[in-house]
């Protein structure tokens, strides 16, 4: 069964909420600051990887069920 | 860096910016796809990075390290939520004409003009000091980079402040291009386009400014970081958490999700701004990567300041200016300059337009339309509404510019917009409950608002105010009263939050439980409940939403038509009858009295110009309106329910009809394609008949009528008549051949067939003839090819047809056929390569054709009946396989067979 692309962006925007909430801020703050701009960088490449995601999921065509939502 | 110049170089930009608006706009009227992109709707939705973005970014992070980042991650993440709110909010403004934030909500809650009223005050309230803060932004960036002298710069006058004369280039820019045409829903596309130019050169600016303090002013991001790192009164920068948990990270980022979803100027380019709500899947993957290259030089730019400017004389707010006019740079501080102009011209142009209709329709319109006096003098009510909507508009860009002289100054950028937002969620239950919850009311709505304003002042402005101005200088540290429970910092004892978290969690808290308790203690009205329902089902009722709305009344439709040219052109007024008749199947001289669509389809148009409120008042003013019960919209929503289930059905049907006389029409073309073909082969079969026919005919008439004709010659004559008998037998014969493979009836005499010994044996048939024309025959097979299953018959046919044909085309003398064969595959592929005249590129598609004949160069026909490759094509299918032909004019035709091991037919 096909789902739906708000669901799909439900889904996703929940596990970034939580991904950028919790362990993906606190992985951050461990790192020792010598490590710096490493991290940083890191964590702009966490954002890109949400950026590509959302990218991908809207690429695919609408499905008939999201057209009517 | 000179005064003079820097002036000139704004005015400069704000003249371009004109100039695309202009261009945009025309291009827009001219029909260019381009002014409706998906690319320009992503680009102006980055007005949400304003002045707080460019400068106050850098000096928030230049204080608390990476926790600024919360304020863009919160949109990255919520931006797929758009798919699922703004679609709904786009479908109910356009639906319902509904132009502003407080007319949707007012709609929403029974078209009630007092939360319209409401919520403008909250807007003007929570948004202003938002706007002021970009007037701060123009004001000190233009100070710095004129007066530097390694300072925070002075505060001039507001006569000699130049920020007080770009708000009046901006009040004229924005009335300009947005209150030019009657209708406030239309869109305007100039704006938009120069909204989008706008975000393009503050993105660029940032980064140019960005990288120049990482590889110019440092040795690179590494230098920054490792300096920083070393620094211990900086490494604590490097950090999210500053010591109070994740908290506040946690509420930064909810706080900045719903503000991007609800603020005013987002809703306005994001919702009554937008051309397709398809766009909005390019937006929600380009507004996060717009984000995301915004903000990356954020940290480098703060922690170089703070290296560069170790004491603090400089504040993190002009960090983008003053690092670039320290490295004696000015070049890059003007384009710094640019970069902040441009975040702060865009918020003020979008926000004041988003907060001016809310004024105008809520307030002023209102007002005016209730005084009888004033509304006896104007004649033009549309043109009144224009004029309104500019008097708003410029109301609000000097009322910001005042509050910024008189009140914002001494407040950091990141602090008042932070507290904006804060005030700007407040719109989240009342919004969220008016789309999803049909329970949600008008009695809700208003006290959740009331309380979460209330709280938003006593948590968040009482402590920025002066002791002086409260009249106390023990609120926030004893509480009101003295009861420590109301400390404005730590509301009911809770503590442990920071300000902003903690006035988000009680002023969101008590909204919403207050706009959910109420809403579920007490009842709607039925015109809340109608539109409660038209609101949440919006998809189901968008199509026919006039027939959605329950009314009771009498009202001439004269008087409607008489109304609405009050506001619009006559013309435009017909053309709306025209389409509504249209939509209802409706006769005008038989329709006297408005009917509730009628009444419901003329306020909308109102709405489209005067705002919600007005409009209902407007039509009253022509309609003895009754109240409506709670069945009569329950019975009228299921009409219209029934209505729209009809023409689904109706319209299903329409398509199932249009597709099989699609299906039909097709069959037909397809019959008379055969018909023409039948006719043509008729035509060449008789043709074809009657050559040899003739010759019999003329030579037995000759036998017939001279008696004394030599036996010799009379033997010579009857042996032609044999030959054209025998000729025609051997077309009738393949005719007849033909037919049965193209009808399907010939079959085939499957065995096992050694296709090495067969072409073995046509070769060596065929042999004689080539060596007596000169032909050298090659032939080259793969003994060992195995057998495989077909009519051994029917491919000798193919063999020795093909061999026959390579030795008519081939060149004469100094001839070669070359056959080859070998297991290609699953198959054996059989080629035949002549050196003759070649084919040319249309005849080799043609050749197989029935009845097709190659002329020789000289353009007259080769002997042949013109069906033999026709016949080979037939029987090499029938095998399961393909015969095809390669050639190059001039220098040969090779034909090539493929025959699957295991015939498939």
């Amino acid at each position: 069964m096909k789902r739906s692309l708000g669901r799909k962006f439900v889904f996703v925007v929940g596990v970034a909420f939580l991904l950028f909430n919790f362990p993906l801020v606190k992985l951050f703050d461990q790192v020792p600051a010598s490590s710096f701009p490493r991290s940083y960088l890191l964590f702009f490449l966490f954002w890109s990887i949400l950026v590509l995601t959302l990218f991908l999921v809207v690429r695919k065509p609408l499905s008939s069920s999201a057209a009517h939502e | 860096m000179n005064e003079g110049w820097v002036i000139a170089v704004a005015c400069l930009y704000l003249t371009g910016l004109f100039g695309i608006a202009y261009w945009g706009d025309k291009q827009a009227r001219r029909g260019r796809k381009w002014t409706r992109s998906p690319w320009i709707y992503s680009l102006s939705l980055a007005v949400y990075c304003t002045a707080w973005t460019f400068f106050g970014s850098v000096g928030d992070a230049s204080r608390n390290g990476m926790s600024f980042l919360a304020i863009y991650i919160g949109p990255s993440l919520v931006i797929p939520l758009a798919w699922i709110f703004w679609r709904r909010f786009m479908r109910i403004c356009k639906t319902q004409r509904i132009s502003s934030f407080a007319d949707f909500l007012s709609t929403r809650y029974g078209r009630s003009s007092r939360v319209g009223v409401l919520v403008t005050i909250f807007m003007v309230m929570g948004v202003i000091p938002y706007i002021s803060i970009q007037h701060k932004a123009i004001s000190d960036s233009f100070e710095v980079l004129t007066h530097w002298s390694g300072g925070n710069g002075e505060t001039n006058s507001m006569f000699q402040d130049s920020a007080f004369y770009f708000a009046l280039l901006l009040t004229l820019f924005t009335i300009l291009f947005s209150t030019r045409k009657i209708e406030s829903t239309e869109r305007n596309a100039g704006l938009v386009v120069a909204v989008a130019a706008e975000s393009v050169v503050k993105l660029l600016a940032f980064l140019i400014v960005g990288a120049f303090v990482a590889w110019f002013s440092f040795d690179g991001l590494g230098e920054i970081f490792q300096t920083s790192a070393d620094n211990p009164e900086l490494e604590r920068l490097l950090h999210i958490d500053q010591g109070e948990g994740y908290g506040g990270w946690f509420f930064l980022v909810l706080l900045a999700m719903g503000a991007f979803l609800f603020l005013p100027r987002q809703f306005q380019v994001g919702v009554i701004e937008n051309a397709d709500a398809n766009h909005l899947r390019k937006a929600i993957w380009m507004f996060p990567l717009y984000l995301l290259l915004i903000n990356f030089f954020v940290m480098p730019v703060a922690l170089g300041g703070n290296i560069i400017f170790p004491d603090g004389s400089v504040s993190g707010d002009i960090f983008m200016l003053a690092i670039p006019l320290d490295s004696g740079e000015p070049l890059v501080a003007l384009i710094a300059f640019i970069g902040g102009f441009a975040a702060s011209t865009s918020m003020i142009i979008v926000s004041s337009i988003a907060l001016g209709l809310a004024l105008s329709n809520n307030i002023l319109m209102p007002a005016l339309i209730k005084a009888p006096r004033l509304r006896n003098r104007v004649r033009q009510l549309g043109k009144t509404a224009q004029y309104s909507r500019r008097f708003s508009i410029a109301a609000i860009i000097l009322l910001a510019y005042l509050f910024y002289r008189f009140v914002a100054a001494p407040y950091s950028l990141a602090q008042i917009g932070l507290i904006s937002f804060v005030a700007v969620s407040q719109f989240i239950p009342a919004s969220l409950g008016g789309i999803f919850w049909k329970q949600g009311n008008r009695r809700g709505a208003v006290t959740g608002l009331i309380a979460g304003f209330a709280l938003w002042f006593f948590t968040l402005i009482l402590p920025t105010l002066p002791d002086s101005l409260l009249g106390t200088s023990t609120l926030v540290s004893d509480g009101l009263g003295g009861i420590s429970g109301l400390r404005p910092t730590a509301l009911f004892g809770m503590e442990g939050l920071d300000v902003i978290s903690h006035g988000t969690f009680c002023s969101l808290l008590f909204n919403t439980l207050l706009y959910v308790g109420v809403s579920l203690f007490t009842k709607q009205d039925s015109v809340e409940r109608n539109q409660a329902e038209v609101f949440v089902d919006i998809f189901e009722y968008a199509e026919y939403y006039e027939s959605s709305i329950a009314r009771r009344g009498v009202a001439k439709v004269t008087d409607i038509r008489s109304l609405l040219e009050d506001f619009h052109q006559k013309e435009y007024v017909e053309r709306a009858f025209d389409v509504f008749a249209r939509k209802y199947l409706i006769d005008w001289e038989q329709y006297e009295e408005a009917d509730a669509r009628l009444i419901t389809f003329a306020e909308k148009l109102l709405t489209g110009i005067v705002g919600a409120a007005s409009a209902r008042v407007l039509v009253s003013t022509v309609l003895q309106e009754e109240k409506v019960s709670m069945e009569d919209v329950y019975l009228i929503l299921r009409e219209s329910q029934q209505v729209r289930t009809t023409n689904r059905e109706l319209k299903e049907k329409s398509d199932e009809l249009k597709k099989a006389t699609e299906a039909l029409r097709e069959v037909n073309e397809q019959l008379k394609q055969q018909d023409v073909l039948k006719d043509e082969f008729l035509y060449t079969v008789t043709h074809e008949l009657r050559t040899p026919l003739t010759t019999i005919l003329a030579l037995s008439e000759l036998l017939l009528d001279v008696e004394d004709m030599e036996d010799e010659e009379r033997e010579k004559f009857l042996n032609t008549i044999m030959q054209e008998s025998e000729r025609m037998g051997r077309l009738i014969s393949l005719v007849l051949d033909l037919e049965k493979y193209e009808s399907g009836k010939q079959k085939l005499l499957l065995t096992e067939v050694d296709m090495v010994k067969m072409v073995q044996e046509v070769s060596f048939e065929i042999r004689p003839q080539a060596e007596s024309r000169g032909i050298d025959l090659v032939v080259d097979l793969q003994l060992s090819a195995p057998r495989l299953q077909g009519d051994a018959d029917k491919l000798k046919q193919v063999m020795l047809n093909l061999l026959t044909n390579a030795l008519k085309f081939c060149r004469q003398p100094g001839g070669r056929i070359e056959v080859s064969m070998y297991r290609y595959d699953r198959s054996i592929k059989v080629n035949v390569e002549d050196n003759g005249e070649g084919l040319a590129p249309e005849e080799q598609t043609s050749i197989f054709d029935k009845f097709y004949q190659v002329r020789s160069r000289g353009n007259a026909p080769r002997p042949g009946s013109g069906l033999g490759l026709a016949i080979c094509k037939q029987i090499v299918e029938l095998h399961g396989g393909t015969l095809w032909v390669e050639s190059e004019l001039g220098k040969g035709a090779k034909f090539s067979f493929l025959i699957p091991l295991q015939a498939s037919k």
